[in-house]
């Protein structure tokens, strides 16, 4: 099987050829591979979620890490530690914050684990460290509350600041 | 395809606008999902409305295409199952562009484009202070942030100077049901009035450490009974205003503990304990230090309804005799660890039972227990054979005997302790560090205060080559050349050596304390009063 190529079609309608083993780290994909049979040469997986620009970049991705031992499943009482991203993602990920959200649905759609735990833990560490302006100002966000309800919810979460 | 079949014919058919996740047949997506079924089960009953749909993480809506609500189970062939999943797939819509270029390119990217559960993802990786600021971050915000997924164990140990009543009871309705895990060590603002509020909002809590929250009393007992019928894990300790009728409350409705530590709780006596015995069978860990009710009557109700106990911390239990110890080890033949220091009448008899016994005993520390003599831990090492840590400190009857017995027949130990254990000579140190396996796993040898110790000692331990720290403070026959040859042979090794007459300084080295026993060397620690936490 080594080698053996499928196609992937984006939702720009452009189709690449990809590795069965490295598009298999798609959960979707690999359940449509063995739950609906389409494994022969020609047949196209059509992906109307993912345009061709994220889909290059999540091929790219998945290449990169074909040899990686399967992720671990989620707990609750997973460590919450973000400092244990590759040097490589990390570079991997330095894109726009729109590409990295579209990564993110996108490894969501495809159901890719390490994908989307990479780029998760990514925005996460954006927004570790900051106060909640400087958070409103990486993001864009409208600060929606009135002066009273920012005063009431400031008193209420102030308990974890340091004093 | 069964399950995607099944999922797809239950989702449609449900006429739910949203399917959650394609791959939720491979089924390792589920990003809050619980272990236990039954866990799921009660989150599903009392979930609050929109709680239950963070459990999946979902970005696939489907539009309200009649033809995708008919049932799926009569498609046969392959080419249909095909034209099925074309279809499903095409009439997919992710995103509506036309509708997101007509949005203010103002506002934020982030909620534009990722759906609410993605958003969590992202959250269930911050801290406590991260997820408070994203609380003041907007409306939006601040119901993410404040979402019970984030919050299903909380450890408030780290701020416990800060946290009064009104944090707990903002946290307990925040995180509701949700709740699995709370530690509450040292917060001693919280009062009964706020673990009422706690126990009302949080009813599939299952671990509560709330040791040293002196305001603490019965009536919490009474709250948490009364709620948390899941309680499996709880630290009472140093709460000195409970008694036996908070026990009883407490055991009465929580009869799934498994974990309960009331060292210090004074005016608990031996009907309290009977209580929680007679409730409570699966009881495993139980700490009653300083218990000074911690009878012979106390200790026979544990042995007779607690056979699954592995761990028993009887600390300065000081009216205890072997009468009632007798029974314990006699029914509860899994204990790991037994701790009984400071249990001044026990004698041989408890050992020679040991051996008999409780065959998986790792732990035991008998500290202070100075009628302990070598034909007990002959017998003692022979019945044991997986002992990896033993306290002697001060058993002053013990000799040089005890450790070839040791040496011979207990191949795992790592950690031990013969301080003022003043009949040791070099000859007894010579056992250990010629014995293959003591060479290879021993790592802490706490030898201070042996005054007939000399560098004779150091030469034999020369050996043991994963020796991690060796205490021989004030054993006056070490030389500095002894020490320093020590040393050279193994530079990480910390040595504990001081001199009379200047007094030892002062080290903190070894008193990290974990969060979820009161033993002071948890970081050499390797039993399972760590590892059942």
């Amino acid at each position: 099987m080594a080698g053996h190529k499928i196609k992937l079609q984006s939702s720009d309608g452009d189709t690449f050829d990809v590795e069965v083993e490295i598009a298999k780290q798609s959960a979707t994909i690999k359940t449509m591979l063995e739950d609906l049979g389409m494994d022969e040469e020609e047949d196209v997986i059509p992906l109307p979620n993912v345009n061709s620009a994220i889909l290059k970049k999540v091929i790219q991705w998945a290449t990169h890490h074909k040899d990686d031992p399967p992720p671990p499943e989620d707990d609750e009482n997973r460590e919450k530690n973000t400092n244990d991203i590759s040097s490589w993602d990390q570079d991997f990920l330095k894109v726009d914050q729109g590409t990295l959200f579209e990564l993110i649905l996108a490894a969501n759609y495809l159901d890719i684990k390490g994908l989307l735990d990479v780029t998760c833990k990514t925005v996460a560490n954006m927004i570790k460290g900051k106060t909640p302006e400087e958070i409103r100002r990486t993001f864009n966000i409208k600060n929606d509350f009135t002066p009273q309800e920012e005063e009431q919810i400031k008193k209420e979460n102030e308990w974890c600041e340091e004093k | 395809m069964a399950t995607l079949h099944t999922f797809l014919k239950r989702t449609v058919g449900q006429r739910l606008s949203n399917i959650n996740n394609l791959g939720v047949t491979s089924g390792n997506t589920d990003s809050s999902s619980d272990t236990s079924l039954s866990t799921t089960e009660r989150l599903n009953d009392q979930a609050n409305d929109g709680y239950s749909s963070t459990s999946t993480l979902g970005v696939l809506s489907i539009n309200g295409d009649d033809s995708l609500r008919r049932p799926l189970l009569h498609v046969h062939t392959k080419i249909r199952q095909k034209e099925f999943l074309s279809r499903l797939i095409h009439n997919t819509t992710v995103m509506n562009m036309e509708h997101e270029q007509s949005m203010n390119d103002n506002i934020c990217l982030l909620d534009r484009k990722l759906p609410k559960e993605l958003i969590l993802r992202i959250f269930s990786y911050l801290d406590y202070k991260s997820l408070c600021r994203c609380a003041q971050v907007s409306k939006y915000w601040n119901t993410l942030a404040s979402d019970g997924s984030n919050w299903q164990s909380i450890n408030l140990k780290n701020f416990q100077r800060d946290v009064d009543g009104n944090v707990l009871d903002h946290l307990s309705k925040q995180c509701g049901s949700f709740l699995k895990q709370l530690f509450i060590e040292n917060c001693k603002f919280i009062t009964d009035s706020n673990m009422r509020n706690l126990a009302n909002n949080c009813s599939n809590l299952e671990r509560i450490n709330m040791k040293h929250c002196t305001k603490l009393s019965n009536t919490t007992l009474h709250h948490l009974s009364k709620h948390c019928s899941y309680l499996v894990y709880i630290n009472m300790a140093s709460c000195h205003l409970i008694d036996d009728q908070g026990i009883k409350m407490l055991s009465s409705n929580c009869s799934n503990l498994e974990w309960c530590d009331i060292s210090w709780c004074m005016n608990i006596t031996e009907n309290g304990i009977q209580s929680l015995a007679e409730s409570c069978p699966k009881l495993t860990v139980f700490k009653a230090e300083g218990c000074t009710h911690m009878n012979n009557k106390a200790a026979k109700e544990l042995a007779i309804n607690c056979p699954k106990l592995l761990f028993l911390d009887i600390n300065r239990c000081s009216s205890l005799t072997d009468e009632g110890l007798l029974i314990i080890v006699e029914h509860c033949t899994l204990l790991d660890t037994l701790i009984i220091a400071n249990c001044r009448n026990l004698t041989d008899n408890i050992l020679v039972a040991l051996g008999q016994h409780c065959h998986k005993l790792k732990r035991l520390d008998a500290t202070l227990c100075s009628q302990f003599t070598d034909a007990g831990f002959s017998a003692l090492t022979q019945g044991c054979p997986s002992l990896e840590r033993l306290d002697l400190e001060d058993c002053t009857a013990v000799t040089d005997e005890t450790l070839r017995h040791l040496a011979n027949n207990c191949p795992e130990i790592k950690i031990l302790t013969l301080s003022r254990c003043e009949q040791i000579t070099d000859e007894g140190v010579r056992y250990i560090g010629s014995s293959t396996s003591a060479q290879e796993k021993l790592l802490i040898l706490e030898l201070d205060n042996c005054p007939t110790i000399t560098d004779t000692s150091i030469d034999h331990l020369l050996a043991c080559q994963n020796l991690k720290r060796l205490d021989i403070f004030d054993c006056q026959q070490v030389t500095k050349n002894g020490i320093k040859k020590i040393q050279t042979y193994f530079p990480d090794l910390k040595v504990h050596a001081y001199f009379a007459p200047r007094t030892p300084t002062q080290n903190n080295q070894h008193t990290t304390s974990c969060p979820f026993c009161c033993c002071t060397s948890c970081s050499a620690c390797t039993s399972s009063c760590c590892t059942v936490s």
